[in-house]
């Protein structure tokens, strides 16, 4: 049905499978739209998703919306404190019939993995999926295997419960493209969700509206988005003034720069447009960077200096 | 790099030279400017055929070069006989400016004479310190900033109006440090530097000494003395008598103002209104002042005599601004024994017939205020002229006067009525100035020309003290009343239009607008002297002002003022994009409603926020936006005069209708 028409690539069609795709999640998740959307710009870009929220608010639930509506696998781990890197990538066993080891994969081959309490689980565990989102692949016993495409991670952790957990260091949360935060849902959007039935049997209701093919295709049609010279100029603008700014401990990496720009243009593409606009950057930003800035003055939000670095830097 | 002196370059110095120092042409004798013509003529004729140049490779020419440098050494010091003043410095400097340029070879050569040549713009203003110098001086630092711009640029690609181009935005962009530095030099109260002897060699005006027939000369000149500035309405045209040098002393011809009244000056009675006023006086070379008689404060640069005569302390030989206060309606009462005597004073065996009447009056009424009235009966009776060209007076000139040629102006009449009063036993004397003014009414002063000068009498009546007494009033009453202009035959082409012509009041206009400037000019500009520095920065607020800070406030204005212009010519660059340009115009529309663009609001951004408060311009506003955004973020190939066109047109006060 609707899978059909994705191929006729114009910007335009894009932008109304996603409007389409996103009101089809909203029924699940409700009162989330803006944030379905841009869990959407993380997926299309190739990027993936951090979501610090409290237990309970529909993470696990909008991860697997987006799959569903993806048309892609699912996977979902729990991260505990005694999770082995075996346990996430999956090992040789050996087979007595075949006198043979075989790859006994993980729960990592799957193209929508959910990595839920990502910091509960020890650094080595931590580091065993960071290697699989960055590089696409694993290696089990000294072979490399590839990962499925699309590879989507959303990953959770709890911000407020610290007692025996690992925080992810900077550097590895420089991997994941954007950070959400889903928060309490609206008075009303709440009312309908106390009302109504469960949201995971409604899930099975739903077709999905993409599938794999599809959104590497999407993923490809990023790059063509046409980003201006004095767009990026405004870019570099922004990361100038974090680099500057003596508020924050160290400024934005390139890598941070190279996802933003990445996350504006698939935030373009989302909204059926075949350019990126300075809104486009403004929308993104704060959810790309702030997980990757620290304030000198622990007492001052980072969230906070993030809107003074957006309201400080003029538009060239 | 001494290639790089071609025939064009080469070209821009000289010319740029000779109208550096054009305006002296009419200082020196002619033979200097021949040399320097032809000196100039050689050079130029080197550069573009094969006539030699004095270089050490033609051993000849170059002795002869040198022997001409003597030369021109041992002339100017002969003709100038060995003063070293601003003359033959300049006749110095021009010539060997000539020379120099036989040398010009290198780039340093270049440099040393543009300099040169900047130098002597200066050296014109010790001549002339008017408007037109100023605006051709600054036309020839233009040229020359032009010359240096031309050599310096690469492979000299520049046009010569690219040149003139560039090297007035230079002069421009340099004016701002020009005013700073102008208004916060700190002004020594005395000249910076002595202006040399001869700076006022020909300089006319009144003198303190009046010999029959001189003030004639003043008479044909239009050459302003000085303009007063009255606070309020300045006093009636028949009051306006400007009283300078008090005439005391006489050989018969020449009237000098002696010692006689130098004494110390007493209080005077004020019988009617006191005027304040500003004097602008021209320089004259001499100690007077000019002041509406009679001065009653003299403010804080003159001192009054006991005749009422104002002096300065120094001769004025720069134009000097000074407030006084004046009640035209006085009494002065004031005489003592060595005035009375000096007021009676005659000259031996001078004047018999005139001496021979006085004293026949006098026994007939020996009343001094009936004297007084049967003298200027006499003027009136005998049929006495007034005029500007009277008959020489070759022997007795006041006998000659009263009794032969009848024809005369001021200096004959008060000069022969002071005689005939000191005779009948009357106290008098002359007092020389200047009468009238003609009212500027663009700018709302009096201009006082040389032709206004005037010489009247005053006469000690016991009862009333000293009094005016102006015996051509009697002969030429139109004189006070109209003006000197009203006696003066045809002499301007002018003149021959009728008086009330609309080109006559034309040409009226102009001059009074073209005087206007010269005196606004004189006022602000050359007239901006140390206590005018104080008063300006007293006035801002800051006091007990120093050289120290005034190099202090000068130093940082400079640095504020070249920190804002490179900022503006960063800014400038940066942008260009006619695109940007059109875009702000628009935001600046919408900034005059109130509906500002914040620097970090996106175009797609504002037109929301714009639209949402005006829907009436929500149509225009996001197509604009959009076309722009097309424009600009996405490059598409659309029509930028489109955009252009539509910001042009649009307009944040048209209301929808419905």
């Amino acid at each position: 049905m609707a899978i059909s028409s994705f191929k006729a690539k114009s910007t335009a069609a894009v932008g109304d499978q996603i409007t389409r795709l996103v009101a089809q999640a909203g029924q699940i998740i409700l009162g989330q739209d803006e944030n379905l959307k841009l869990a959407l710009t993380c997926l299309v870009a190739g990027g993936h998703l951090l979501l610090e929220d409290l237990p309970g608010v529909g993470k696990t639930t909008l991860a697997h919306t987006l799959a569903r509506l993806s048309g892609l696998e699912f996977q979902r781990l729990q991260f505990t404190s005694d999770l082995l890197p075996a346990d996430i990538v999956g090992t040789s066993i050996y087979h007595r019939e075949r006198h043979a080891f075989e790859l006994h994969q993980g729960p990592v081959f799957t193209q929508v993995l959910l990595a839920d309490e990502v910091n509960r689980a020890t650094p080595r565990a931590q580091s065993a999926l960071l290697e699989a989102m960055e590089e696409q692949q694993v290696s089990i016993e000294g072979k490399t295997h590839p990962l499925p495409r699309p590879f989507f991670v959303i990953a959770t952790q709890n911000p407020r419960d610290q007692i025996g957990t690992y925080p992810l260091p900077e550097s590895q949360l420089d991997r994941f493209l954007m950070r959400l935060s889903l928060g309490y849902p609206a008075p009303s959007a709440e009312r309908e969700l106390l009302r109504g039935q469960d949201r995971r049997s409604l899930l099975a209701t739903l077709d999905p509206v993409l599938d794999a093919a599809t959104l590497c295709q999407l993923q490809a049609q990023v790059d063509t988005v046409h980003v201006a010279e004095p767009l990026l100029d405004y870019v570099q603008a922004l990361l100038k003034y974090s680099r500057h700014d003596v508020e924050f401990v160290q400024g934005l990496s390139p890598r941070a720069g190279m996802g933003l720009l990445r996350a504006a243009r698939a935030w373009a593409l989302v909204n059926g447009r075949g350019h990126v606009v300075p809104e486009d950057v403004q929308r993104v930003l704060p959810k790309v960077v702030t997980h990757r800035l620290q304030a000198l003055d622990l007492a001052v939000p980072v969230s906070r200096l993030v809107t003074r670095l957006l309201e400080a830097v003029a538009i060239p | 790099m001494t290639a790089r002196l071609t025939p064009t370059t080469l070209l821009w110095c000289l010319v740029t030279l000779t109208l550096a120092l054009l305006p002296h042409a009419g200082r020196f004798s002619i033979g200097l400017l021949a040399v320097f013509a032809l000196l100039v003529t050689w050079r130029w004729l080197g550069a573009i055929s094969r006539v030699p140049l004095p270089t050490r490779d033609h051993l000849v020419l170059w002795i002869f070069k040198q022997v001409l440098a003597l030369a021109a050494f041992l002339v100017i010091y002969i003709h100038y006989r060995g003063q070293i003043g601003r003359d033959a410095g300049l006749a110095l400097l021009t010539a060997l400016l000539g020379l120099k340029v036989l040398e010009l070879e290198s780039e340093r050569d270049v440099y040393v004479l543009s300099f040169l040549a900047y130098f002597l713009v200066v050296t014109n203003f010790f001549y002339s310190q008017s408007v037109p110098t100023a605006l051709y001086m600054l036309a020839v630092v233009v040229a020359i900033t032009a010359s240096l711009v031309r050599f310096n640029s690469a492979l000299e690609t520049f046009s010569h109006f690219a040149c003139l181009r560039l090297a007035g935005t230079m002069v421009a962009q340099a004016t701002p440090l020009m005013i700073a530095a102008f208004l916060l030099f700190p002004r020594l109260p005395g000249p910076l530097w002595g202006l040399p002897q001869d700076a006022f060699s020909g300089v006319t005006g009144l003198s303190d000494t009046m010999t029959i027939g001189e003030i004639t000369r003043l008479g044909a000149s239009d050459e302003i003395a000085f303009r007063a500035q009255f606070d309020g309405i300045p006093p009636r045209a028949a009051d306006l008598y400007w009283r300078g040098p008090v005439l005391w002393d006489t050989d018969g011809r020449t009237w000098r103002a002696g010692a006689s009244g130098h004494g110390p000056a007493t209080p005077i009675i004020k019988l009617g209104p006191v005027y304040a006023y500003t004097v602008l006086l021209e320089p004259h070379g001499e100690r007077w002042l000019l002041g509406l008689d009679a001065v009653t404060n003299v403010g804080d640069t003159a001192r009054a005599h006991a005749d009422l005569s104002l002096v300065a302390r120094n001769p004025v030989k720069k134009r000097l601004r000074y407030r006084l206060e004046s009640a035209p309606v006085y009494a002065a009462r004031a005489l003592s024994a060595t005035e009375r005597a000096a007021a009676l004073t005659l000259p031996y065996a001078r004047h018999p017939k005139a001496l021979a009447l006085a004293r026949q009056w006098r026994v007939a009424n020996p009343a001094p205020a009936a004297l007084v009235a049967r003298a200027l009966d006499y003027y009136r009776e005998q049929g006495f002229v007034y005029t500007l060209l009277p008959p020489a007076l070759p022997r007795d000139s006041v006998d000659q006067f009263l009794f032969e040629t009848h024809a005369g102006f001021c200096e004959h009449y008060a000069a022969s009525f002071v005689v005939l009063m000191r005779a009948a036993g009357v106290p008098a004397r002359v007092v020389t100035g200047y009468q009238g003014g003609e009212f500027n009414d663009v700018s709302d002063y009096l201009v006082i020309r040389q032709r206004d000068a005037h010489a009247w009498a005053e006469v000690y009546l016991p009862e009333r003290g000293w009094v005016r007494v102006d015996p051509t009033a009697v002969v030429a009453p139109s004189r006070l009343s109209l003006g000197i202009d009203s006696l003066r035959t045809a002499r301007t082409p002018l003149a021959i239009l009728d008086r009330n012509s609309t080109a006559v009041a034309a040409w009226r206009q102009m001059t009074a607008l073209w005087d206007a400037a010269n005196f606004q000019w004189a006022q602000w500009v050359l007239g901006y002297s140390a206590q005018r520095q104080f008063a300006l920065f007293t006035s801002l607020g800051f006091d007990a002002i120093d050289i120290a800070s005034l190099m202090f406030a000068l130093t940082g204005a400079l640095a504020i003022l070249v920190g804002a212009l490179a900022l503006v010519m960063f800014r400038a660059r940066e942008v260009r994009d006619p695109l940007v340009l059109a875009y702000a115009r628009f935001c600046g529309k919408l900034a005059r409603v109130g509906l500002t663009r914040a620097p970090h609001e996106g175009p797609v951004a504002y037109a929301e926020r714009v639209a949402a408060t005006r829907a009436d311009l929500s149509v225009e506003v996001t197509r604009i936006s959009q076309l722009y955004t097309a424009l600009r973020y996405a490059e598409l190939p659309l029509n930028r005069a489109l955009l252009e066109r539509l910001i042009r047109k649009f307009k944040t006060t048209r209301r929808s209708g419905g």
